[in-house]
């Protein structure tokens, strides 16, 4: 796929509109001017030091942050303190955790169709058929009647995918989702990461897997200081970084 | 905007969307700033929010607003309640606080009937429980020498309050003046002040022959000598001449124990025919329920008894298919008329002397220790009164004789508090390592232990200690009815202590216990070095709070007669005719002291927990 | 002893005498053998001290003294008692004791506890602190204390029960001030009105607790509605709020300047005490009055063993758990059509009326009505005797030993919420938010089922200490069972080794029984986890 094939690929409409978005903690301002269009099928990966506001970029995104000033309308719904409109948000965007955050006291299938059961009001039935195909995707659909924490790390966190496609969201985040495995785990999840993204879902993802970026990513975003810095085709990001902060950061992480 | 957007129309900057300058931190916008914003996420963030907030206020202000003109118009110089009720009338208040009783009893609330001419020696004790206590709670802290500083600071400062002698003021500050002096200078030597501590503090509050510490710590002083002195011999010779001898006073003993438990069950099994143990609710009633219940009791008596029978019978009956019928052996122990047991009893004493000849050519640890603890024992038992006597005729160092009867107040509660405590902690810990032993029969003690004494209320525990501990000793033993309760209580805590530690241990990652093995050490030794630090810094909360607890439960021993702060010395207040109907004044006095103890052992387990946490890092 | 040795060499072949020490394939044993006759030996020695202190005594050990006759009265009995029975109901009448306050100690410190525990954690500056200074002070003072207080603060600061009665002077000056009302027009509203006290603490609270609502009524229609509607709603439950606290709660807010003249010119007076809780029930110094239910129509009762078996409670009894069983099969009904359908129908109203219902038609069925208590009037409405009858009085120490356990106990158990609930990550809670799933859900689904895990054992052990607690109301005289067994029966007969074995053995009992089912508790949801 050329560069060019890939920015093409994205169709005309806008999933994510981020507008001028500041946040603070307290005193602290911890998004600055925060722009950002995103559009349907595209998928973005963001890298940044850490502490640079990523996952509290797109924890606001689901409104697991609020943010103060700027607006962010997800698939045209705006983001306020309507429960309505978040509520809505919400329903169509997945979110995977670095940590899992698995319900420990359900089964594996219980935690698939915990949402759909309760939010989009499916019978328990249809959704846990729904479950056992997306567990069959990611590819663990024998350990459905196991626990959490009778899993690995890697598969734990494909069952965390599997839970939020249940809820068919039109939108997937990511925090990290493999710097808390193993070498030999993060393979399996990129995998069914890089499925999901040949399917044409719209991903923002925060990871500093180069090797993903490259293979997957329309666009790399860079992120520093609670701003964002640079964003390019990720072939351009990686081989020609224009900013001095860009540079720094990728030596640091593909020097070693 | 400081970013711009090129596409990919120039050249040499292929960036899709470069942000040229960065942008510096602003402060948030101004309606979420200050006070506003403070209230608006504090008080006033959700409809629920806002009604709680309301609700608090409005409950804050009504107490205040009630209490308020009672403590406003607090009366502190008067000889009765009605005084201060005119007093108070006089100044215009509807009610208010009669501080007065305090001031004029304080002193009973905190010694009880002490004698007042002696009321140094409680405050010394007190001052020097806190410098005993600073090695331990700070160690290798510096804070260790201002807390001996404060304590001297503050027991000089009590000792003019309560307008004491010269002689004490002199005496306590060359003595906190030596102790911080060994703080600033030798800070590891302070423990021996904690060491010391106990018999000293014993001296000063019951009083008697300074000689009896003395003697005492000699006593430890050759226990210690004598174990020292065994565990660090490295003479073949000397060793095996100990071993012989601890042996051969082992073997006494078994001969003894032998002898007497023989006496017991003979003695007891024509008891348990004339008992009405039985016998009793069967003639007492028709009622089936109580003959199920006489049946229940006599059976679980019989167990217990069947077991000890059980366990001589089978040396009994080994000693005989062994063929050894030495009857001159127990001729030794007197008991030649006998020659089932007499056999039995060789048997029983030549086991031990062999085991414990072995144990002790090997040099165990347990035996040293043992053997200091007797020959301590015994010069305490047989030497220490002729040294008293003696020291006593050369030089008479006497202070005043207190009686039991007469301590009472938070001297009584921190007597018994701070002992418990002390005691419960080894006792917990030996139980909790106990329950998780892989050994069955200790495991099965422990765990019974524990259940028991968590099982029943302290207060039984309590009365067992007055009333029942009479017919659990042989005929005629009386002591100190403060010791039976400090023992009392020690057990109960310690019971409560063990399970709090057994869940630190529990806790433990098994890695922990593998790489004590794996180090080569013995069982006491990964206990002491790896595995008992962790254990207990886990379980500082739990332990905390139990103490906590033990502390607040000090003032149950007023039931069995003791003059506890709460129920003992307030009921007396209040019996005076002249403070009768007050209630809130004395009830307010002896919770904020007990409030102010408490809570500060809280905080010292956080600050604990913080510093060891920082400690690990 | 060189004879032991050879011997079991020669025999074992292979075997040394200090391998029984340090083998460790025998250490083990030796030390448990060691352990063991020294342990049976403790236990030889002190049945042995307790026979020879017994014929020293010229006691024995006899349990028949239950069945002789008390002789001492208990004031408050769970099951018919008279001082003609024998000790051992004497003892089941305090162990009844016992359990009754333990059993509503353990609900009240629950419901408190819980309140504190959750009140703790919310983001409200000035509750969580109130919550924080509640819990420290009620745990950091000995539960004894607490006890006494309240013992002494309800018996010494209470009316006597005469001051209830209502003379024939309060009745005329309540015709009096009628009269004044209706002058006033319609019930008196704008006298109210008129005469309030602007300074006064109560119109003070009244005052904030109005703006609270105010303002708390208008975030919560802001929120949903625009404009004028949101301001009507929100004007809604202030209006509601000024009307009650006007015809309601105004009389201690009145007494303005011109109306105490008016009212001292009639000579107004009242009973120097009233009841509480709609006229219903009387605090006096010497135990609180509370109305009693009574039957019309009861259906009888037998007695079993000793047991008097009523059967009006009985049939309570039943419809209580037919309705609960009921119920069950509703909720039951629901799940398995969400489960089918997906949506949950709403079933709360038939729940209500299937738990309620039933019930409210029995108790009509039987004619029950409350006995208030009282002082009997004359046909003029005027007190007379001398005391309050009807109703069932509750013992002071009962009232105080409640109160002070439940708030003591609660101060542990809001610790314990707070503490289990802070346990659960907020990876958890913020999982089920990015799912979607609406904070009141997050918490019934997600969080409490993890957090109780953590809470309930150490409720249950706080549960226990509040049952052994129980055995403080020796302090305020209350007649458990250590006021009755290990008290007066144990005076009494001079049984002081039996009382105290029975006493030790039956509180045991109870703790062995909570704790087993705490341990089926434990084993219950651990079997989930793995
Ligand atoms: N709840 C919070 N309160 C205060 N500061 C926070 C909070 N969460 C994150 N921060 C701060 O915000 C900054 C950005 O955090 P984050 O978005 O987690 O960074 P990243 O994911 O890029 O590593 C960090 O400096 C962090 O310390
Ligand atoms: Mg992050």
């Amino acid at each position: 796929m050329s560069q060019t094939q890939k920015i093409m690929e994205v169709s005309g409409d806008t999933a994510i509109e981020i507008r001028k978005m500041n946040k603070w903690y307290g005193q602290f301002h911890v998004l600055r001017d925060i722009d950002l269009t995103v559009m349907r099928g595209e998928r973005i990966v963001i890298c940044g030091p850490s502490g640079s506001g990523k996952s509290t970029m797109i924890r606001c995104i689901n409104r697991l942050e609020e943010h103060q000033s700027g607006d962010i309308i997800v698939d045209g719904t705006e983001l306020t303190n309507d429960l309505k409109n978040i509520d809505k948000v919400r329903s169509e965007v997945g979110m995977v955790f670095q940590h899992f955050n698995l319900f420990p006291h359900l089964t594996i299938l219980e935690n698939c169709t915990l949402a759909p059961i309760w939010v989009r009001k499916i019978p328990k039935k249809q959704a846990e058929e729904t479950a056992m195909h997306f567990l069959t995707k990611v590819k663990i659909p024998d350990q459905a009647h196991k626990y959490p924490g009778q899993l690995s790390g890697g598969q734990q966190q494909r069952v965390a995918i599997a839970r939020s496609l249940c809820m068919r969201p039109r939108i997937m985040l990511f925090d990290e989702p493999t710097s808390a495995l193993d070498p030999e785990m993060i393979k399996e999840v990129l995998d069914t990461m890089i499925e999901l993204a040949e399917e044409g879902m719209t991903m923002l993802c925060v990871t500093h897997e180069m090797g993903f970026a490259q293979a997957v990513a329309n666009r790399v975003v860079f992120m520093d200081q609670g701003q964002i810095v640079e964003q390019n085709a990720p072939k351009e990001f990686f081989s020609n970084p224009q900013s001095e902060r860009t540079k720094l950061f990728l030596s640091q992480i593909l020097g070693h | 905007m400081s970013g711009t957007k090129t596409g990919a129309s120039g050249p040499n900057n292929t960036a899709l969307w470069l942000r040229e300058e960065m942008l510096s931190p602003l402060p948030p916008p101004s309606r979420e700033a200050g006070v506003t914003k403070w209230l608006r996420q504090n008080l006033l963030s959700s409809p629920v929010n806002t009604l709680l907030t309301f609700a608090g206020v409005v409950i804050a202000l009504w107490m205040v607003w009630t209490a308020f003109p009672w403590w406003w118009h607090s009366v502190w110089n008067a000889n009765s309640l009605a005084e201060c009720r005119a007093i108070v009338a006089a100044a215009g208040g509807e009610s208010g606080a009669c501080w007065a009783v305090i001031k004029a009893r304080w002193h009973q609330f905190i010694f009880g009937f002490y004698p007042p001419a002696e009321y140094w020696r409680p405050v010394l004790t007190g001052g020097l429980l806190f410098a005993a206590l600073a090695p331990i709670l700070y160690w290798n802290d510096r804070k260790g020498a201002h807390m001996v500083a404060l304590s001297g600071i503050a027991t000089l400062l009590s000792l003019f309050a309560i307008s004491a002698g010269g002689a004490a003021l002199t005496a306590s500050l060359v003595i906190f003046a030596v102790i911080w002096a060994l703080a600033i200078w030798r800070p590891k030597a302070l423990i021996w002040v904690t060491g010391l501590f106990p018999f000293v503090a014993v001296w000063l509050i019951w009083g008697g022959s300074f000689w009896t510490p003395v003697s005492q710590l000699l006593a430890v002083a050759v226990g210690a000598l004598i174990a020292w002195i065994y565990l660090k011999n490295t003479n073949r010779l000397l060793n095996d001449a100990f071993a012989l001898v601890i042996a051969l006073a082992a073997a006494w003993v078994a001969a003894v124990v032998i002898g007497y438990s023989d006496a017991i069950s003979t003695d007891f099994f024509g008891k348990m025919r004339d008992v009405t143990f039985w016998q009793g609710y069967l003639s007492g009633s028709d009622n089936i329920l109580a003959r199920l219940f006489g049946m229940l009791a006599s059976l679980v008596a019989m167990v217990v008894i069947a077991g000890i029978w059980l366990l001589l019978a089978v040396m009994y009956l080994a000693s005989n298919l062994l063929n050894l019928n030495i009857a001159d052996l127990g001729a030794l122990f007197g008991k030649a008329d006998m020659p089932a047991w007499s056999s039995l009893l060789s048997l029983g004493a030549a086991l031990a002397f062999a085991l414990v000849f072995v144990a002790a050519r090997n040099r165990a640890t347990l035996v040293g220790i043992l053997a200091g603890i007797l020959g301590g024992a015994a010069a305490l038992g047989y030497l220490g009164p002729i040294l008293v006597s003696a020291l006593h005729a050369a030089l008479p160092l006497t202070i005043v004789t207190v009686g039991s009867n007469m301590i009472g107040g938070f001297l009584l509660a921190l007597i018994i508090g701070v002992t418990a405590i002390a005691a419960s902690l080894p006792l917990g810990i030996m139980l909790a390592l106990g329950r998780r032993s892989d050994m069955w029969l200790m495991k099965v003690l422990s765990v019974g232990f524990i259940e028991f004494i968590r099982g029943v209320p302290l207060i039984t525990l309590l009365f067992t200690a007055s009333l029942l501990l009479q017919y659990f000793l042989p005929p005629q033993t009386n002591f100190d009815l403060i010791l039976r309760v400090i023992i009392l209580a020690a057990l109960f805590s310690a019971a409560y202590l063990a399970e709090v530690i057994r869940g630190g241990l529990a806790a433990l990652p098994r890695g922990q216990y593998e790489a004590g093995d794996s180090l080569g050490l013995t069982y006491w030794q990964a206990q002491r070095l790896i595995i008992m630090p962790q254990a207990l810094k886990i379980s500082i909360p739990g332990i905390v709070s139990t103490f906590i607890g033990l502390f607040k439960d000090t003032t149950l021993v007023s039931f069995v007669g003791l003059l506890d702060p709460l129920r003992g010395v307030t009921n007396t207040v209040r019996a005076d005719i002249n403070w009768k109907g007050i209630y809130w004044e004395p009830y307010i006095f002896v919770g904020a002291i007990f409030f102010i103890i408490c809570f500060g052992m809280s905080r010292y387990s956080m600050y604990l927990e913080r510093k060891l946490k920082t400690d690990h890092r | 002893m060189a004879f032991a040795t050879s011997r079991a060499e020669a025999s074992k072949g292979g075997f040394r005498l200090s391998m029984l020490i340090y083998d460790t394939r025998f250490r083990a044993i030796t030390l448990q053998v060691v352990a063991l006759i020294l342990f049976l030996l403790f236990i030889g020695w002190l049945t042995d001290n307790v026979i020879r202190n017994l014929d020293a005594k010229g006691k024995d050990i006899n349990f028949g003294f239950l069945w002789v006759r008390a002789g001492y009265d208990i004031e408050q009995t769970l099951i018919p008692y008279t001082n003609d029975d024998n000790h051992g109901r004497a003892v089941i009448i305090g162990l009844l004791n016992t359990l009754v306050v333990a059993f509503f100690g353990c609900i009240l410190a629950t419901v408190v506890g819980v309140i504190v525990g959750v009140l703790r954690l919310s983001n409200n500056w000035l509750i969580s602190r109130l919550m924080t200074i509640y819990v420290e002070i009620f745990r950091n003072v000995p539960l004894l204390l607490w006890i006494l207080l309240v013992f002494v603060v309800i018996s010494e600061t209470m009316p006597a029960p005469a001051d209830f009665k209502i003379t024939p002077a309060i009745l005329e000056s309540r015709a009096a001030l009628a009269g004044l009302e209706a002058q006033a027009g319609g019930n008196g509203l704008w006298m109210r009105i008129a005469t309030l006290k602007l300074g006064s603490l109560p119109f003070i609270l009244w005052l904030l607790a109005f703006i609270g609502i105010t303002v708390a009524a208008w975030q919560f229609a802001s929120a949903r509605f625009q404009g004028a509607k949101a301001a009507l709603i929100a004007a809604i439950p202030a209006l509601i709020w000024v009307i009650m606290a006007l015809t309601v709660f105004s009389p201690s807010l009145s007494g303005g300047p011109a109306a105490d003249a008016q009212l001292a010119e009639i000579g107004a007076t009242e009973p120097a005490a009233s009841k509480f809780f709609f006229d219903s029930i009387a605090v006096t110094n010497r135990g609180t009055n509370i109305p009693a239910p009574l039957l019309d129509r009861p259906l009888g009762g037998t007695e079993f063993a000793g047991v008097p078996v009523n059967f009006s409670v009985l049939a309570v009894i039943a419809v209580l758990i037919v309705s609960l069983l009921a119920n069950r099969a509703v909720v039951k009904r629901a799940k398995s059509i969400q489960e089918s359908t997906g949506n949950r129908p709403t079933t709360w109203y038939i729940s209500l009326v299937i738990l309620f219902l039933p019930l409210i038609l029995l108790l009509l069925a039987l004619g029950l009505h409350w006995e208030v208590p009282g002082f009997p009037v004359n046909d003029q409405g005027v007190s007379t005797g001398f005391n309050l009858r009807g109703g069932i009085q509750v013992m002071h120490s009962f009232t105080a030993l409640l109160i002070a356990l439940a708030l003591y106990t609660s101060a542990f158990i809001a610790e314990i919420v707070r503490a289990g609930i802070q346990a659960i990550p907020r990876g958890q809670s913020e999982a089920a938010a990015a799912l979607g799933l609406r904070p009141g859900r997050t918490m019934r689904l997600v969080v409490l089922p993890q957090a109780l895990r953590v809470i309930i054992p150490p409720l249950i052990s706080q549960y226990l200490n509040l049952t052994k607690n129980t055995s403080l109301g020796i302090a305020v005289s209350y007649l458990d069972l250590r006021g009755t067994l290990g008290g007066i029966t144990l005076n009494q007969t001079g049984r002081e080794l039996e009382a105290m074995l029975l006493m030790m053995l039956i509180y045991l009992t109870i703790s062995l029984i909570i704790s087993m089912g705490m341990n089926a508790f434990n084993a219950a949801v651990k079997l989930k986890e793995r």
